[in-house]
């Protein structure tokens, strides 16, 4: 397995594009934990913002590169924003617990796009559902020869380069902090906590959709029916085990990236199916949670938490 | 009339009631959890845990009995180790939650590949057969929907008064309550807060594992990947808008079991609507029905918190967070 991860370029490689998603979407979800919003959303979002990257990259095909692919990755980060802004919206007005409506909202994304390959997105060239590919001016470079990877790793590591700024060094990442560690103290101190959560899921809901679109128009470049099973969900324990911090978050992505290409590997040598990096997965996630739990405290966990909608 | 066929025919309410039946078992058990003040989005996990025992337990002894108590006691499993987190080590439970979801997937995903291997032979394994009423069973229309079903759904149905019962007319539902109000008080009382929320969750899990087993042993008698889809987050869904009771629960998982019925029925109806339209069905009505019908309401004030036994006298500091939660928006 390790083996797999990380021996020769071509492997560590393969290694960090699969981490790409997963720095962006978990680098979303820390945000949004950040605030004391709890997004599970990210799967949704991410399915959204791809198929926003795929219809804007294949249905142009004479747009110059300097404008088709930030208009595709413009589009991708424009859908996933949507898409959280409805539980946020729901949580900040009504008052819905944003646990189950970003969970019911995921299986109504997926389902959307994969409706969405099999109609208004499908390669009418094929019969099997999958969109067109995407045009070569709306692709994101590759960065070295020989192997997959590609500038959206810049994306990634730029987006946690913003957030560390954001997070740390802005009042909003202050007003953030605040909100999400004691929203009655942050109220009385007379800040909006309802626009600052407002503000999280969309900058949360945007990363999960960009997650999506460097995935399409990284390495994929059709979007497939199902293309991208359970990354949302994985990019909550690359939140956590990187604590929440941009720069832990990086860290964990590849570390993560790195399990899932080991697994890869692992299951064409030997067999052992690469689900197995759910349990370890879930491992990780439960270890990490038991050894750093005060240090979580810090962050509303341990608060009083509303369960009613 | 497409659908007017599909609401006088007794064959819909019938399959309405049989997937009801998992909700309401993993929503009856989520309740016990909830009431008792342990948040269980695990409930997932644990049906997933139930599904795929209860499945490879039936299909090697060639019973279903013991498949039955297999996903019990798999879905029980998973539950203990939810309750030790967010009890004994007092974890955040929502994200032990999230763990405990991936674990379970991770372990039936695995398990299902290492021993049936890769290719998709549907092996069946024995499965639940409707109980025979007899002459009841014959009645037009009300006997194919309410006596030709798999005692699973009895069970669910029984349950409902039983969990309505043990909540509101005996000590131990006063106690799982209390522990879920004002677990401070039920330690004042001198009852063991720890020792009653352990058995709620528990409990949760045994029910669960039921009702994930009655996924996978009425009717299709076999496992796929992550075959209960997200029912373990209607249920807890269900209890919200159930309002935290037994009956209004269960009323909450007769809708999305509908909804589901009317799904699955509008597919095979050959509909012009795409069928991802009709599997987004119960996730949406899911939604709506929440965004339109349901104001917020209060679930239990302690839910959520982990319960700290003041070691010294005139140490409040957990107690007024927990008075906090109540004052709380």
């Amino acid at each position: 397995m390790f083996e797999g991860a990380f021996s020769g370029l071509g492997n560590f490689g393969a290694s960090l594009v699969l981490a790409i998603p997963l720095m962006l979407a978990g680098l979303g979800i820390a945000l949004a934990f950040r605030s004391g919003i709890f997004n599970i959303g990210a799967e949704g979002q991410l399915y959204l913002g791809a198929m926003a990257a795929t219809y804007f990259g294949a249905r142009y095909h004479d747009l110059p590169f300097i404008i088709h692919l930030p208009l595709a990755l413009a589009a991708s980060c424009a859908a996933g924003a949507l898409w959280a802004l409805i539980p946020g919206y729901l949580k900040v007005r009504r008052g819905f617990n944003e646990v189950i409506t970003t969970i019911l909202l995921n299986y109504i994304g997926v389902h959307f796009v994969n409706y969405a390959v099999n109609s208004f997105l499908k390669d009418p060239a094929t019969y099997a559902p999958q969109s067109p590919p995407v045009a070569a001016t709306a692709r994101l470079p590759k960065l070295l020869p020989g192997t997959e990877l590609n500038a959206g790793l810049f994306l990634g590591l730029l987006a946690a380069g913003i957030l560390f700024v954001i997070i740390y060094k802005t009042d909003w990442g202050y007003q953030l902090r605040a909100v999400g560690s004691n929203p009655e103290a942050a109220r009385t101190a007379g800040m909006n906590a309802d626009r600052t959560l407002i503000g999280a899921m969309i900058v949360s809901g945007s990363l999960a959709g960009l997650a999506g679109a460097v995935q399409i128009l990284g390495y994929q470049y059709i979007l497939l029916q199902d293309f991208s099973p359970n990354t949302g969900y994985d990019a909550i324990a690359v939140a956590l085990l990187g604590k929440l911090n941009p720069l832990g978050t990086v860290m964990a992505a590849i570390f993560f990236g790195a399990l899932r290409n080991g697994a890869n590997t692992m299951q064409i040598l030997t067999g052992i199916p690469v689900t197995i990096v759910y349990v370890i997965q879930a491992i990780i996630i439960l270890c990490v949670l038991g050894f750093t739990r005060l240090k979580l405290n810090f962050i509303r966990f341990s608060q009083p938490r509303e369960v009613d909608f | 009339m497409v659908l007017l066929d599909i609401f006088t025919d007794a064959d819909f309410y019938n399959a309405a009631i049989r997937l009801t039946t998992p909700l309401l078992l993993a929503a009856m058990g989520g309740l016990f959890s909830e009431r008792a003040g342990v948040l269980n989005l695990g409930l997932e996990g644990m049906m997933l845990m139930g599904a795929f025992f209860g499945y490879l337990g039936a299909f090697y002894s060639h019973s279903v009995l013991i498949g039955l108590v297999v996903a019990a006691l798999c879905g029980g499993l998973l539950a203990l180790l939810h309750a030790y987190l967010s009890i004994t080590v007092k974890v955040d439970q929502i994200v032990t939650a999230v763990g405990l979801n991936m674990l379970a997937l991770g372990i039936t995903s695995t398990f299902f590949r290492l021993i049936f291997g890769m290719d998709l032979k549907q092996l069946e394994s024995p499965g639940m057969v409707p109980v025979n009423f007899g002459a009841l069973s014959k009645i037009p229309f009300i006997g194919h929907i309410f006596f030709e079903q798999v005692p699973l759904v009895y069970l669910a149905v029984v349950l409902v008064l039983l969990v309505n019962y043990i909540l509101y007319h005996t000590s131990w539902g006063l106690s799982i309550r209390a522990a879920g109000e004002h677990p401070k008080a039920l330690d004042v009382a001198g009852i063991d807060v720890v020792k009653v929320r352990y058995l709620a969750v528990v409990l949760s899990g045994f029910l669960s594992g039921l009702g994930g087993a009655a996924i996978t042993l009425s009717g299709i008698n076999t496992f796929y990947d992550n075959i209960t889809a997200g029912r373990g987050f209607i249920a807890f869904a269900a209890i919200v808008f159930g309002k935290w009771t037994a009956a209004g629960t269960a009323m909450a998982t007769l809708l999305f079991g509908a909804g589901e019925a009317l799904q699955l029925r509008l597919q095979a109806f050959n509909f012009q609507l795409p069928y991802q339209f009709f599997l987004m069905l119960p996730y949406a009505l899911t939604l709506i029905v929440l965004i339109f019908f349901m104001g917020p309401a209060k679930g239990p004030a302690a839910s959520g918190l982990p319960y700290i036994k003041d070691k010294a006298r005139g140490h409040h500091r957990r107690t007024v967070k927990v008075k906090q939660s109540g004052a709380n928006l």
